[in-house]
């Protein structure tokens, strides 16, 4: 079998669709079946908001923080690893939109000027920095406040703005979501392109509307809603923006979506037109989300070894202020920010000096092309970083909600669950170890090999050039995250 | 049915709030000082007056406030008038919090929670020195 693929991106695998599984599918297909999901979701998240405000001050005995930090974040990343973007299929986040949108619809459509992806990627940004912060991961209570804040900001945002604004521009979890899916291997694609070109109603895009009354002035009522986000089936490549809801897949009167098996990353290799969101050379504001994701997977594992403690009492000492804020935020923008930008934009520019373009007026506009095109190299490492370090706490803390229920059971006069066995952890950390360097290098080869694809289709002959600075960066990427991961885990309540 | 499972799980909560120390306090004594490893504890358990209390049933639970973290459990031993040694492992660096649980003499139930901050790892070759750490409301 030839994995070659299409300038669509699409290499030919053997075909594996969700909705033709049995049972599975059914489930699928049924029209309620998002709702379905969401409900149990939006119950589990109600108990853990009250749990977290309610129950045991100490992180560790509660639910909510167990539930969210160590299960829900593992459970991300491996449904986005083995799956797909399974979360936003489920999220309870937008359950209570689609009940306030019984009573009312909104008539605004999400502004020109913000359809980008600048407020999602800086709330990505505010959320990382806010679970340092607010050590959300040590608080119960700051944890169920912040799914409060964030079903609160859904509605709000959802409520004002048609179609899946919040989920498309603003949901922070969302553009994690969308630049992981990259690398996910099912992908919701249209079944058969022919039957998309004789096509006429494009109910996938649009919705599926009642036929009027013969007799009726009133405006046909939609029956099902079409791609929220944008994604018209025909010309969508890849999963970026894809909260695989299946909208499309209940929309469409053909039977032509499928929910299919695909090549991990194939979509960062090709740079066709997408629907809903153009070329991605094109998209400053996603190659920097890209950018952020990856290196906010180093920030993040960083926050949680010893050495970022010597090095926030040494910048407390140096500055003379003993605000974790300040110290906080100085970090993130030298993690996010400043680094990032040297890095980045050293290898762009040396990559594109190396390939062989002749020095010439532009040539910084050419690196900065040249840069905006290679970030979503990065992706496959940055995905690789999330995942070691979210399954470290997975797999060690596996058993943890084991004692943690019975706990809870125990606390509201049920003894059903037995005595807590609080001895029960996880996977012992040197069986997680070559787990997470798998991981690491999963992403490393991943971007070598996105990078190779890259600078064959636009340097040529020249290809091995623009390709070792990139492969450089990778290099030392991979190794400091394998630097911090190796690093023993250190908790603090506060760093001075 | 969320407001009643809500307002079940409030009441179950706030008998978790109270005061559990029964007047009791627990001052720590680490040897060698606390380290990632294995360290050895002494407890000196004393009442509201401040005398050292003859307490039963003693036993030490280690644990850290995130997310995850596995507690570690100890007995403790009696050497007479209030006090006990226990040895206890701490699995990771950082802040650990220790509670110390009992019974008081009159057979009442008893906890205490103290703080073991800064917990490192050791270098390969230091010895660390014996250093108390701060009991409770210190
Ligand atoms: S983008 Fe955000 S709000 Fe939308 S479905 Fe995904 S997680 Fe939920
Ligand atoms: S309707 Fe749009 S967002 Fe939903 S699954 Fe289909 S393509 Fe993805
Ligand atoms: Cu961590």
């Amino acid at each position: 079998m030839s994995l070659r693929p299409s300038p669509h991106g699409h290499t030919a695998l053997p075909r594996l669709d969700w909705l033709r599984l049995p049972l599975i599918g059914g489930f699928l297909r049924w029209k309620h079946a998002r709702l379905g999901m969401q409900s149990v979701m939006a119950v589990l998240a109600a108990l853990l908001v009250v749990e977290g405000l309610f129950g045991p001050e100490l992180a560790p005995k509660n639910l909510s923080t167990l539930l969210v930090w160590v299960y829900w974040r593992g459970a991300l990343v491996l449904g986005l690893l083995l799956l797909g973007n399974v979360f936003c299929m489920g999220c309870p986040l937008m359950l209570p939109r689609e009940l306030f949108r019984r009573i009312r619809e909104p008539r605004r459509t999400w502004p020109r000027v913000l359809r980008r992806k600048w407020i999602g990627l800086g709330l990505f940004a505010l959320a990382l920095f806010t679970y340092e912060w607010l050590d959300l991961w040590a608080s119960p209570a700051a944890t169920a406040w912040a799914i409060i804040a964030y079903f609160a900001a859904a509605l709000f945002v959802d409520a004002l703005f048609r179609g899946a604004s919040f989920c498309k521009w603003v949901c922070p979890v969302g553009q994690f979501n969308f630049i992981a899916s990259t690398l996910s291997p099912f992908e919701v694609k249209a079944r058969d392109h022919t039957v998309c070109q004789s096509c006429t109603t494009k109910d996938c895009i649009k919705g599926t509307f009642e036929a009027p009354a013969a007799a009726s002035t009133t405006a046909p009522r939609r029956v099902q809603r079409g791609c929220e986000l944008d994604l018209f089936l025909p010309a969508k490549v890849g999963n970026i923006d894809c909260t695989f809801c299946l909208d499309c897949v209940h929309a469409c009167p053909e039977d032509n979506v499928a929910v299919a098996l695909r090549l991990p990353a194939e979509e960062l290799r090709v740079d066709p037109m997408r629907s809903g969101l153009g070329r991605l050379s094109n998209r400053s504001d996603l190659a920097a989300l890209t950018v952020v994701f990856a290196f906010g997977a180093l920030l993040n594992a960083f926050g949680m070894v010893g050495p970022v403690y010597a090095l926030q009492r040494c910048m407390a000492a140096r500055l003379g202020t003993e605000s974790d804020f300040v110290i906080l935020g100085i970090l993130f923008v030298l993690g996010l920010a400043v680094l990032p930008l040297i890095t980045v934009g050293a290898t762009a520019w040396l990559a594109d000096r190396k390939s062989g373009q002749e020095p010439q007026a532009g040539a910084l506009a050419r690196a900065f092309s040249h840069a905006r095109r290679f970030s979503f190299t990065l992706a496959p490492l940055g995905f690789g970083v999330w995942l070691a370090h979210y399954c470290f706490h997975f797999l060690t803390g596996l058993w943890t909600f084991i004692p943690v229920a019975q706990h809870a059971a125990e606390r509201h006069g049920l003894s059903g669950l037995g005595r807590p066995q609080w001895g029960l952890g996880g996977l012992h950390e040197a069986w997680v170890w070559p787990i997470e360097v798998g991981f690491v290098l999963f992403g490393l080869i991943g971007s070598l090999a996105v990078t190779w694809s890259l600078a064959e289709r636009d340097f040529g002959v020249h290809r091995a050039r623009a390709f070792r600075p990139w492969a450089g960066l990778h290099l030392v990427y991979a190794c400091t995250a394998l630097w911090l991961l190796a690093q023993p885990m250190e908790m603090r309540g506060t760093f001075l | 049915m969320l407001l009643a499972s809500g307002a079940a799980w409030l009441t179950g909560a706030c008998s978790d709030s109270t005061d559990r120390t029964q007047g009791i306090r627990a001052a720590l004594r680490f040897e060698p000082a606390p380290h990632v490893g294995t360290v050895h504890c002494t407890v000196a358990l004393t009442d509201a007056s401040g005398d050292l209390a003859a307490c039963t049933d003693v036993e030490l639970e280690a644990t850290m406030n995130h997310a995850g973290m596995v507690p570690v459990f100890a007995s403790a031993h009696p050497e007479g008038d209030g006090v006990f040694t226990s040895t206890l492992e701490f699995t990771m660096g950082g802040d650990w919090i220790l509670f110390v649980r009992g019974k008081t003499d009159d057979g009442r139930a008893f906890e205490t929670v103290s703080d073991v901050p800064g917990v490192r790892h050791l270098p390969k070759t230091a010895a660390p020195d014996s250093v108390p750490a701060p009991g409770p409301g210190e």
